[in-house]
């Protein structure tokens, strides 16, 4: 922990003391707890007021009146508060027509005597449809104060159970309820009110609290007199707060259910632990607000850089979910009952706006998620290979010499990155001419290895009238403004600075311009963006980012739109490099800062990590998070950001980062260099093996990138996912499978682990992925694998085909017409399925049908290729299946599988044939996938069967 | 990548060909990508088969490049990709043979090092460049030779030059050793001289010592002292912490987001009246007060130096002998100079002043060195004897150190100045270069420095510590990298330091400078004393890589 510096003196004291600063961590007092949250603390005190409250005594305030149809598949209720009888609230429910079923709920406050509005358009940014199609079968019933709604497909038996006074609704499955809305009677939502009032009340205050009147509720439960409810100053900040209090709490109860999981990003456990009640294991709610942070904590419910208001929850029996639409600071408590998760959730600012996903399984989950937002579109294949970055390459001469020494190594490298040094003065788009005469020259010496290279731009603008981009913003009057009308300026990178305001459409086709490569002339189409620093980090603003007062377009307020920011800094970046070349080209934007929704835009990454054991053991669970929660596309600085790993540490980031789905080493600029060509053998040995091995999974990594954007399934797929009714693995946050590969990996995190421990969930063989040992099936087994340096847990599950291409090349481009290898592990009945996706890698071609998507099955006599198509679900609609004489399969008609190797076979085939050729083949005696002995499997490879990629064939084993 | 084109040929080639490496292979020399030095370990077996080089295997030998990998080794598929790490041999007809990775075969690029395009047989995108690359390739190879012709002329001055040098330090050196030995008997002979004067002169001085007078002075001075070092540690502590703060306001990092630092900077620049635009006057004010404080400092220097013991002596001298001599006290006044030179400089001030004296007693101007009474520490004699004692001492001193120098110069012109000690030619010899918004300096043998182009202000990058000390000394690898280190240290860093990468050229300059880590240097310098004649012990290396370098450059332009 970093002390408290008092003075000037003391600092210079301390730093001269410590002499390097890798051994200090995250200053928490730059951020705000609960208490220190003027909305916090009123709203999340209202929980502890009904924990302390004799038993049934806390009763909610609101009573909702008689439905009206609103129209198919949507209903109002007017909705008020005993606390305030004159205002007026109003409940609306949808229930959406495509999915299993999802049912929106809205509250608002309606005809308010002030001049301010709620925000209410968290969903026009998160959602792909704001106003998604309502169901036409959904079916209402009211009798006895109650309204209950029936919908979703006929199987799936949901309803919805809207009790109306006092105001609780619940989701019910057969009957059974899994979500509950108010049950803890905390949703309370804050109506506007003038200032003056407050203060009379405040006067009549303590007298009035003391009696309560007749059924009337205590006032004092929901509201407590606050003296910055109107101006609230944090440290040397005044937040203005014009609307005065605004905030909304809710409580969500899960029923039946042990395990909650998602509301991303924090470096805490998947399972999210408890963090109110006696089992607390945080004494701060999970924050979500979007923050630039310095060497944050391995384990804490801190808020990070990206904020995605979902959260699942999940027993053996059923999951559910929540997508809480909400772009203000939100603070979340979660405990653990015996019966149920109990959720608590306050909010600074916006409507009620909370989608309830009904599951009734994970897949289910990521599916409707997907539905709502979007699954993650399919990203060019090079960058899912090895990204070498660093703050910074300093100049040409650097870069083409990394470039040139990763070629002289045989360590493939498919992206070098610029970092903040390669802009004259922080000014992005403009070069430091020093340092890079020739821009282009340079693009196109590492575009000519198939590689590419991608540049930071970030969303602050350097005040300098000499910088096109500050006077076009001027200009165009684009900028955030300070709460007097003012542009705002904060403090960054290039000194003093103005922020765009991406929520002002006007930014928006002057922003695509910026990057075409007529305007942008040191560009070329090899060059790709990384937009950092979105939360938006302003280094001299309150918690690191901008004042909550500022105004954006349309007059809304920063605290309003805060955690959506980011999201659409990353989506208009992302337009714009789509919208560079005709045809358009996919394009490559790494986020630092995200929301729900940014998955359709790019990467992210967990941000400024540090360069120890301990955060290289906390990002698995981190990304765990994001993959569930749609953010697949997700990555760690390999090596950590800060500090100087040792060479043992370096091998066991790259190891992790290798099966991480975005893969980059990064490192600050005052670390010492760590390219992995560095360093001596072994340690080089075992880091370019590493990279080389992701490479040749390219094609794993390919399916399950294809998967999700076709069904939002996570591509780091944790045990619970997998294995929704597997107790004993709903809490395993650090081993996990590559999409559906059947790939399970664990990386290794402890210094000198000679050994790990690895968990099956299920019955069927596993296979080491190097070595061939097989693990005979037996379910619930934690095993013991050794695990010296070299090596790691990667094991291939039975019953799963594995394509590879084993020749790794400079750059993945330049292996698009190698030929394959199928690697087929035998599940207990020596059987085993897999597919392949592949199309350019780059274009849009695939949309319209410009790929190849072949299934493999192998019942033990037969191994057979065909193709395969798309599901049902409501995000695989409309996608075009492909013609086996598309243009692209015809491109790659000659790229062959090489090598074909079975795993567990139990005896060695008398012949092999295909299309009547006998094949060549070598079998070496070892375990069957269906007998009891552990040891080296039986290996069969048959080798160059003389079959493609592209057509449909089969092979047969007698 | 003209990627259309190459589709289409390669669907022609996927029709015509349904696998794309049956070849008929019957001899080595048809064995396609084989590197001709290994012909005779691929002659087909009787039983027409092929034993992989390693000795795992023993394979069909028509399984010999045929696109799958049998070998563990890789030995049966020199001319495809399918087995990591060999390479493919190209006979590079009008230029050298060349090879290229495995990986690099039919990947669609084309690798200088083939310059017949070989290597991609199969997507046959590469034209036939040999003849022009292998002209370029001969040019650039003749102006290396050139360079390296003339550099080593050059190198021949400098050797010349050494030897010259050699010779006349150890015939120098020969000389002052045999003048130690008479040098080391006089101060001999003066100091017996002086320890009697000294045991005279002494009852006398202890009787005075006794009176009150003295006693109060003394411990006057005791406090004095002790307030001087009290002030003076402070002000050292005031100065450490000035140049931290300096530091700070001027490397701070910003990318720490620190508002703490920023407070603290701001603090400073406003305590020590410097805002950020650099104020003038408020740095001659600065200037101002330090001046009062030097005259304070000296004043009490003054009082600090006058030697009690002498003033007794003094006193008592003026009692006994009130002749006066005019022309000692001019003499004198130089000798009273010596009380304020500082130490560092007595010595040469010692030999001004006693150049002076000569050339005054010449003109007869100054009597004889009357060194005694002015220079009363003592009582006259006693000074005159210890006086004596010091210049001999220093004498001998002043010879013992040149021995020792001309004794390490010349144990460095064994190896440390190069194999023919033509790098003592360069001892102390700069070179500069102006890179971005700073000019950089290196003294061969010295130090190196980087100095601001905006505001003149400049960093010690460090001294020389070391050649290359990873290849053995006296090799020509041992003079290609010298370390400077132990310079300034960076804000938040290390201590800066260089490394220089040395190169054979025509003259002696410093044409690159870069940072690949923060405040850790790399200067890219050639000289002529790194170019050996051909031939003499000059490592094959050498001439390879400065050919490799060139050929890299080269395919970055042909790509481009």
């Amino acid at each position: 922990m970093r002390p408290a510096f008092s003075s000037p003196l003391s600092l210079l004291l301390g730093i001269a003391v410590l002499l390097l600063p890798f051994t200090v961590g995250v200053k928490e007092e730059d951020f705000k707890k609960c208490s220190q949250s003027s909305f916090c603390r009123r709203l999340r005190s209202i929980a502890s007021k009904q924990e302390a409250a004799p038993s049934r005594t806390f009763s909610s305030p609101y009573t909702l009146a008689s439905p009206q149809a609103v129209g198919e598949g949507s209903w109002k209720w007017p909705l008020t508060s005993s606390l305030y009888p004159e205002i007026q609230f109003e409940l609306q429910v949808d229930i959406l027509a495509d999915g299993d079923g999802i049912a929106r709920i809205r509250i608002d406050e309606i005809d308010t005597k002030t001049q301010f509005k709620r925000y209410n358009e968290t969903a026009k940014w998160a959602l792909v449809d704001p106003n998604p199609p309502l169901s036409s079968s959904a079916s209402i019933k009211t009798a006895s104060g109650k309204s209950t709604i029936s919908y979703g497909p006929t199987s799936s038996k949901l309803s919805l159970e809207i009790q109306h006074s006092p105001l609780k609704i619940s989701q019910l499955r057969n009957g059974k309820p899994e979500i509950v809305f108010n049950e803890r009677s905390l949703f309370h939502m804050e109506h506007f009110r003038n200032k003056e009032v407050i203060k009379t009340e405040e006067i009549l205050g303590d007298s009035e609290q003391m009696v309560l009147k007749g059924d009337e509720q205590d006032r004092s439960w929901f509201e407590e007199s606050d003296v910055d409810a109107f101006q609230e100053t944090w440290k040397r900040w005044t937040d203005s707060k014009p609307k005065g209090p605004e905030g909304f709490s809710l409580d969500l109860t899960f029923p039946g259910v042990k395990h909650v999981y998602g509301l991303p990003e924090h470096a805490s456990p998947l399972s999210l632990p408890d963090t109110t009640g006696p089992n607390a294991y945080y004494s701060d709610p999970y924050r979500l607000f979007n923050v630039d942070i310095f060497e944050y904590l391995a384990d804490s419910p801190m808020s990070l850089y990206g904020a995605i208001p979902l959260l699942h929850a999940h027993s053996a029996d059923h999951s559910v979910g929540v997508l809480n639409l909400v772009g203000s600071d939100t603070f979340v408590d979660v405990r653990h009952d015996d019966d149920a998760v109990r959720t608590h959730w306050v909010s600074e600012s916006g409507i009620l706006d909370l989608l309830l996903l009904p599951g009734p399984k994970p897949q289910n989950l990521f599916e409707q998620y997907a539905q709502l937002t979007g699954p993650t579109p399919l990203p060019p294949q090079w960058s899912t290979a090895y990204h070498q970055c660093r703050w910074n390459y300093n100049d040409e001469d650097d870069v083409l010499t990394v470039d040139k020494k990763f070629d002289e190594h045989d360590i493939p490298l498919d992206v070098t990155w610029l970092d903040i040094e390669y802009a004259a003065d922080r000014k992005y788009f403009e070069w430091n001419e020093n340092a890079f005469p020739d821009p282009v020259r340079m693009l196109d010496a590492v575009a000519s290895k198939g590689r590419k290279m991608v540049a930071i731009v970030d969303p602050h603008v350097k005040k300098s009238d000499s910088y096109r981009i500050y006077t076009d913003t001027r200009d165009l009057d684009i900028q955030v403004r300070k709460s007097d009308g003012s542009n705002y300026d904060g403090w960054c990178w290039p000194g003093s600075s103005i922020y765009v305001d991406f929520f002002n459409p006007n930014s928006w086709a002057w922003w695509t311009k910026m990057f075409d490569l007529k305007t942008w002339k040191e560009s070329t189409n090899a060059l790709f963006i990384w937009n950092d620093m979105n939360e938006p980090s302003v280094f001299d603003g309150p918690e690191i980012s901008m004042p909550r007062d500022n105004i954006h377009a349309g007059g809304w307020e920063h605290r309003d739109v805060h955690n959506i920011n980011g999201m659409l800094f990353h989506n208009q970046t992302a337009q714009a490099l789509i919208a560079r070349e005709t045809p358009a080209q996919r394009p490559f934007v790494l986020s630092r800062s995200f929301f729900a929704g940014s998955q359709k835009f790019g990467a992210i990454w967990t941000g400024d990590n540090m360069g120890d054991w301990e955060h290289l053991a906390g990002e698995t669970a981190m990304l765990l998070s994001n993959n569930i929660a749609g953010m697949s596309f997700s990555g760690a600085d390999v090596g950590g950001f800060f500090g100087n790993p040792t060479p043992e540490m370096l091998v066991r980031w790259y190891q992790a980062g290798a099966f991480m789905p975005f893969f980059r080493a990064h490192a600050h600029i005052d670390t010492k260099r760590r390219e992995p060509y560095l360093f001596d053998e072994p340690i080089r040995g075992y880091l370019r093996d590493i990279i080389r091995l992701r490479y040749q999974l390219l094609p794993v990594w390919y399916n399950a990138f294809h998967d999700a954007s076709l069904t939002g399934s996570p591509i780091m797929r944790p045990q619970y996912a997998v294995f929704p009714e597997d107790e004993q693995g709903f809490a395993i946050d650090d081993q996990y499978y590559v999409g559906d590969s059947g790939l399970l990996f664990k990386p290794v995190v402890q210094e000198g682990a000679e050994t790990s421990q690895v968990y099956f969930s299920d019955a069927e063989p596993y296979y080491n992925y190097f070595t061939n040992h097989l693990y005979p099936a037996k379910a619930h087994q934690l095993l013991t694998l050794e695990t010296p340096l070299s090596t790691f847990p990667l094991l291939i599950r039975g019953g799963s085909i594995v394509p590879s291409r084993q020749r790794v090349r400079r750059s993945s481009p330049l292996m698009w017409q190698d030929p394959y290898t199928l690697t087929i592990a035998l599940d207990k009945n020596g059987q085993a399925t897999g597919q392949l996706y592949q199309d350019d890698g780059v274009g849009y071609g695939y949309i319209n049908g410009e790929y190849i998507w072949r299934s493999f099955v192998f019942n033990g006599k037969t191994l057979k290729s065909t193709p395969k198509s798309a599901g049902s679900s409501p995000t695989e609609k409309g996608v075009v299946p492909y013609e086996d004489n598309n243009t692209w399969a015809q491109a790659i008609s000659h790229v062959k599988i090489e090598q074909i190797t079975i795993l567990g076979l139990a005896k060695q085939p008398k012949s092999i044939r295909s299309d009547g050729v006998e094949l060549t083949f070598e079998y070496k005696p070892g375990a069957a996938s269906n007998g009891k002995k552990e040891g080296e499997s039986s290996v069969l490879i048959v080798k160059n069967p003389g079959v493609g990629v592209v057509s449909d064939w089969e092979i047969l084993f007698e | 990548m003209p990627r259309m084109a190459l589709i289409s040929l390669l669907s022609v080639l996927a029709l015509s060909t349904p696998s794309i490496a049956e070849q008929k292979v019957v001899t080595p020399s048809s064995i396609r990508g084989l590197d001709p030095a290994l012909y005779d370990r691929y002659e087909p077996s009787s039983a027409n088969t092929f034993q992989c080089l390693d000795g795992s295997k023993t394979i069909p030998y028509s399984a010999i490049n045929d696109d799958f990998c049998d070998c563990s080794d890789g030995s049966d598929e020199p001319g495809t990709s399918a087995c990591p790490n060999t390479y493919f041999w190209c006979k590079n007809e009008g230029h050298i043979p060349g090879k290229v990775l495995s990986s690099r075969v039919n990947d669609g690029i084309c690798d200088p090092e083939c310059c017949d395009g070989s290597e991609e047989w199969f997507t046959g995108v590469c034209p036939k460049r040999c003849a022009e690359i292998g002209k370029k390739f001969r040019e650039e190879a003749e102006s290396i030779r050139k360079t390296r012709k003339t550099g080593s002329k050059i190198r021949g001055t400098y050797i010349k030059w050494a030897q010259g040098e050699k010779k006349r330090v150890e015939a120098d050196l020969e000389a002052k050793r045999k003048e130690v030995g008479d040098k080391e008997r006089e101060v001999e002979r003066a100091r017996v001289a002086l320890e009697k004067t000294e045991s005279r002169s002494k009852e006398e001085l202890e009787r005075k010592k006794t009176s009150p007078l003295y006693q109060s002075l003394l411990t006057h001075r005791l406090t004095l002292n002790r307030l001087r070092s009290k002030t003076h540690r402070l002000e050292n502590e005031l100065s450490s912490l000035r140049s931290i703060l300096d530091e700070l306001t001027k490397g701070y990092n910003p990318n720490y987001q620190d508002m703490a630092v920023k407070a603290a900077v701001v603090g400073y620049e406003e305590l020590s009246g410097k805002s950020s635009i650099p104020g003038e006057g408020a740095e001659g004010e600065v200037k101002e007060e330090q001046k009062e404080e030097e005259i304070k400092e000296w004043e009490l220097d003054e009082l600090q130096r006058k030697d009690l013991e002498a003033l007794l002596l003094e006193s008592s001298a003026a009692d006994d002998d009130d002749a006066h001599d005019e022309d000692d006290e001019e003499g004198g006044l130089l000798w009273k100079i010596d009380e304020y030179i500082p130490d560092s400089l007595y010595d040469s001030w010692e030999s001004l002043r006693d150049l002076t004296i000569e050339w005054l007693v010449k003109l007869g101007l100054s009597g004889k060195k009357k060194v005694a009474k002015s220079n009363a520490a003592e009582g006259p004699h006693v000074a005159a004897a210890r006086e004596k004692h010091r210049n001999l001492s220093n004498e001998l001193n002043k010879l013992n150190n040149a021995i020792s120098d001309s004794e390490d110069t010349l144990q460095r012109m064994n190896t440390e100045f190069g194999p023919q000690a033509e790098w003592k030619k360069l001892d102390g010899t700069c070179v500069d270069k102006v890179s971005g918004d700073y000019t950089y300096e290196i003294c061969f043998f010295g130090k190196t420095k980087q100095k601001s182009n905006k505001d003149g202000s400049s960093n010690y990058m460090g001294t020389f510590a070391e050649w290359n000390t990873a290849a053995t000394p006296g090799s020509y690898e041992y003079y290609t990298k010298q370390l400077y280190n132990n310079g300034g240290r960076c804000w938040n860093g290390p201590l800066r330091s260089v490394q220089v990468d040395l190169s054979c050229g025509k003259e002696n300059a410093l044409l690159s400078i870069s940072e690949p880590e923060k405040c850790e240097y790399q200067f890219k310098v050639t000289t002529p004393a790194l170019c050996w004649p051909e031939g003499e012990g000059e490592s094959e290396g050498e001439g390879r890589d400065v050919k490799v370098e060139e050929a890299d450059a080269e395919s970055i332009k042909e790509e481009l």
